[in-house]
């Protein structure tokens, strides 16, 4: 679908058009197979999220590739940390920290780029040919 | 010349995926006619391949309108020196052989034989995967065509993955 297609769609307000967008986007062309990638990944974030929810008790972020307490955190829309700045500890705090500090842009991008991550994580990756 | 589908059907199976995504261009330049013996030109590589040298960044497969960023390929690089990041086509036989989409090996072997005059020290590489023509027409297309021309290049082999 053409940017011009898609404008056109939100501006009618068009649900399905778009969703289509996604979806065809999600599965290489193929909007069956994208509405399955989406269910994918929502059972995998729940599937990873299942034994970790928050508690009273601090919980480090785990994942390597995410910035540590002697990292910056990459800022695109404000100043990076400084030396005053407590720098996120937990997931929580890094997700609240993340959500209110990003333009709503990034995080839409973010939101499609963690699709990818999951999908990847099934190990089901209808992506390259192989499947 | 010729001006015809070679795969009569394909734009249709295209615009059932992708509907609306195709559209006609009135303003298109017409080819510039080869004059120069080949042996004698400088040939530049351009690609919709997403091969990319390994370490950088790699192209944004998962935004929903696309990647309007190209990189430079040294002309010299070996297969192994490549990555390719793109999802829109299965890249599994790419992956294994990575002529098949980006043909630098033989490029580089008709260059030793003297077929071809001299490669320009990069080509280039983007991901065919963007859904606003004129964004790309007015940054990764003049991006490439600007770089092209500062690198001398007498021919620019294009083409699709």
């Amino acid at each position: 679908m053409s940017l011009a297609y898609l404008r056109e769609a939100v501006e009618q307000d068009d649900f399905e058009k778009l969703i289509r967008y996604v979806c065809l986007h999600f599965g290489d062309g193929d909007d069956v197979a994208g509405r399955k990638e989406i269910d994918k990944a929502w059972v995998e974030a729940l599937k990873l999220l299942i034994e970790r929810p928050p508690t009273s008790q601090e919980l480090p972020t785990t994942n390597q590739d995410l910035p540590t307490a002697h990292q910056e955190l990459p800022a695109i829309n404000q100043d990076p940390p400084t030396a005053h700045q407590e720098l996120p500890t937990t997931n929580q705090e890094l997700i609240h920290e993340l959500v209110g500090s990003q333009s709503p842009e990034t995080l839409a991008h973010l939101f499609f780029y963690l699709h990818f991550y999951l999908v990847k994580r099934t190990g089901e990756w209808i992506h390259d040919g192989e499947l | 010349m010729r001006n015809e589908q070679l795969r009569p059907g394909l734009w249709q199976v295209v615009n059932d995926r992708y509907p609306g995504s195709m559209i006609t261009k009135s303003d298109a330049v017409p080819l510039a006619r080869f004059e120069k013996p080949l042996s004698e030109a400088r040939l530049t590589f351009v690609s919709t391949s997403g091969v990319q040298p390994k370490g950088t960044l790699p192209f944004d497969v998962a935004h929903p309108i696309g990647d309007y960023t190209f990189r430079r390929v040294p002309s010299g690089s070996s297969p192994e020196d490549l990555e390719i990041h793109q999802l829109k086509y299965p890249t599994d036989g790419a992956m294994r052989d990575l002529n098949v989409v980006y043909p630098i090996t033989r490029l580089q072997e008709l260059v030793a034989e003297g077929t071809i005059g001299g490669l320009t020290d990069n080509f280039y590489s983007f991901i065919g995967y963007n859904m606003d023509p004129g964004l790309f027409e007015a940054t990764v297309a003049e991006d490439i065509a600007a770089a092209v021309e500062e690198e001398g290049a007498d021919i620019a082999l294009a083409s699709p993955a």
